[in-house]
């Protein structure tokens, strides 16, 4: 019985002694150096439906604006109507059907004068370093509630969450011609990026001026990417 | 019985053994402190700040001639109807040169770490020229991206739905401002305000992850400008 206490206290000692010294086992740990590749979806109408892309490549849609990194995706009715998160995950390697990350819902910009901006942060599972920016303006936010992403190798996994509504912010220093979703990224850190070449420019479709370059595209369709985000996950 | 036996202490072992290692983590890492390396993002904290700050009571009033409010219906009657009006007809994109009077006084310096964006139009609501804006990005707290927006426009009232205890009036770069602090001093994932009132209306800066000394001297820097 003696002999059996002291191994309960040796047990105790040799697990604080390893705790100390080796890391915290995470669920990601065997899969530093993987490539996660985030390939994000239009933001608007319901998950398989046919979103309408209403302003190409742009940073401003106005007759005086300039190409730049957003698109803007006509929501449906009226203000009011529901915006996403949309995206397929893939990991480079096996395992596969994993967790890659976190989604953070977070307001960057709202009252006063200006537009109403919301982002999700993607961030990394496990190391927790924010990964990637994803930024809908004219929005707001209903659930606010951290959500998980999922990725896998060759057909990926694809994440639809309904994050908030658009809004009518037209004020002093904010147009906005009807429900809408102007959606554009954030280059950060040491993420790669890319932006789907397949959408118009702004001179071919910059609704209503020049409708005719402006087109629906299935919203679930990972052909159909806005822009892809991709990092090697722990470093 | 006796492997029975070897294994029941074997498991007792192993239960043990794993307390001592998360006991030794608990204690190794610290856990409860609310350090965050760069780039990392703790979302726990970041959410419970937010919480405990909409918990507190919200500001309602008007400083130095600004009304400010956490929802329209919070302002008084004629600031409503002015602002109805106001968008009543819409609101454009207009050339920035139709928007000359709403430009800076002094030039607009801000330090070398904020990097100016691309500048959009002015705006024209009701076709009135009604704003004119800047957009700068920043290494922001924790090491991540900061937005900073500043503008000047036609209003006197002001939708901010913050605690009472951020808003402060005080002097920033010789001028008067309504300064509404971000949550926490490093201003992770939040966003701080700082409104000068001026004839025409209003120059406004919001800034988002900005941490709270980077809020003042972009303050210092406008109001340098504005004078």
């Amino acid at each position: 019985m003696l002999r059996i206490r002291w191994l309960g206290l040796a047990a105790i000692a040799l697990g604080f002694l390893l705790g100390l010294v080796l890391p915290l086992p995470e669920a990601t740990t065997a899969n530093v150096g993987d490539t996660i590749t985030v390939y994000m979806e239009p933001p608007t109408r319901s998950s398989g439906s046919s979103a309408f892309n209403t302003c190409g490549w742009h940073d401003e849609c106005t007759e005086s604006g300039n190409p730049g990194p957003a698109l803007d995706w006509d929501a449906p009715a009226d203000f009011g109507s529901p915006w996403y998160f949309r995206s397929w995950g893939y990991t480079s390697r096996s395992p596969g059907n994993r967790l890659y990350g976190r989604g953070i819902p977070l307001v960057t910009q709202t009252g006063g004068t200006t537009c109403e901006i919301r982002t999700v942060w993607i961030a990394e599972l496990t190391s927790g370093p924010l990964r990637a920016i994803p930024v809908y303006t004219h929005t707001t936010i209903t659930n606010s509630t951290v959500f998980y992403l999922y990725a896998r190798v060759y057909y990926g996994l694809y994440v639809s969450r309904q994050i908030g509504t658009t809004v009518n912010d037209n004020r002093a220093n904010c147009t906005n011609t009807g429900s809408h979703v102007h959606e554009y990224d954030v280059p950060y850190g040491s993420t790669s990026y890319s932006r789907n070449g397949n959408y118009p420019t702004l001179d071919t479709c910059s609704y209503p001026e020049v409708p005719d370059g402006c087109h629906s595209y299935t919203n679930n369709d990972v052909n159909n990417y806005t822009r892809w985000f991709q990092w090697k996950e722990g470093q | 019985m006796k492997i029975t036996r070897f294994i029941l202490v074997l498991g007792v072992l192993a239960v043990l053994g794993g307390g001592g290692f998360l006991a030794a983590k608990l204690v190794g890492n610290g856990i409860g402190t609310e350090a965050e390396q760069p780039g990392q993002v703790d979302e726990k904290l970041i959410q419970e700040r937010q919480a405990a700050e909409r918990e507190q009571p919200r500001f309602t009033g008007e400083l130095l001639g600004m009304f400010i409010g956490p929802s329209e219906a919070a302002w008084p009657e004629k600031a409503r109807t002015d602002q109805a009006q106001l968008v009543a007809g819409g609101c454009v994109g207009v050339p920035r040169s139709a928007a000359a009077a709403l430009e800076f006084p002094r030039p607009l310096r801000l330090p070398a770490e904020y990097v100016a964006e691309e500048q959009q139009s002015a705006t024209a609501c009701s076709g009135n020229v009604t704003g004119l804006g800047w957009r700068y990005t920043a290494t922001g707290a924790n090491g991540i991206a900061a937005n900073i927006s500043i503008s000047r426009a036609v209003a006197k009232a002001l939708v901010y739905d913050v605690a009472a205890d951020r808003v402060a009036v005080q002097s920033l770069g010789g001028r008067d401002a309504i300064f509404i602090r971000p949550i926490t001093p490093d201003g992770l994932a939040q966003i701080s305000y700082v409104v000068f009132p001026e004839s025409f209306g209003v120059t406004e800066i919001q800034t988002f992850n900005l941490p709270e000394v980077g809020v003042l001297a972009v303050a210092e820097a406008v109001a340098e400008a504005s004078k």
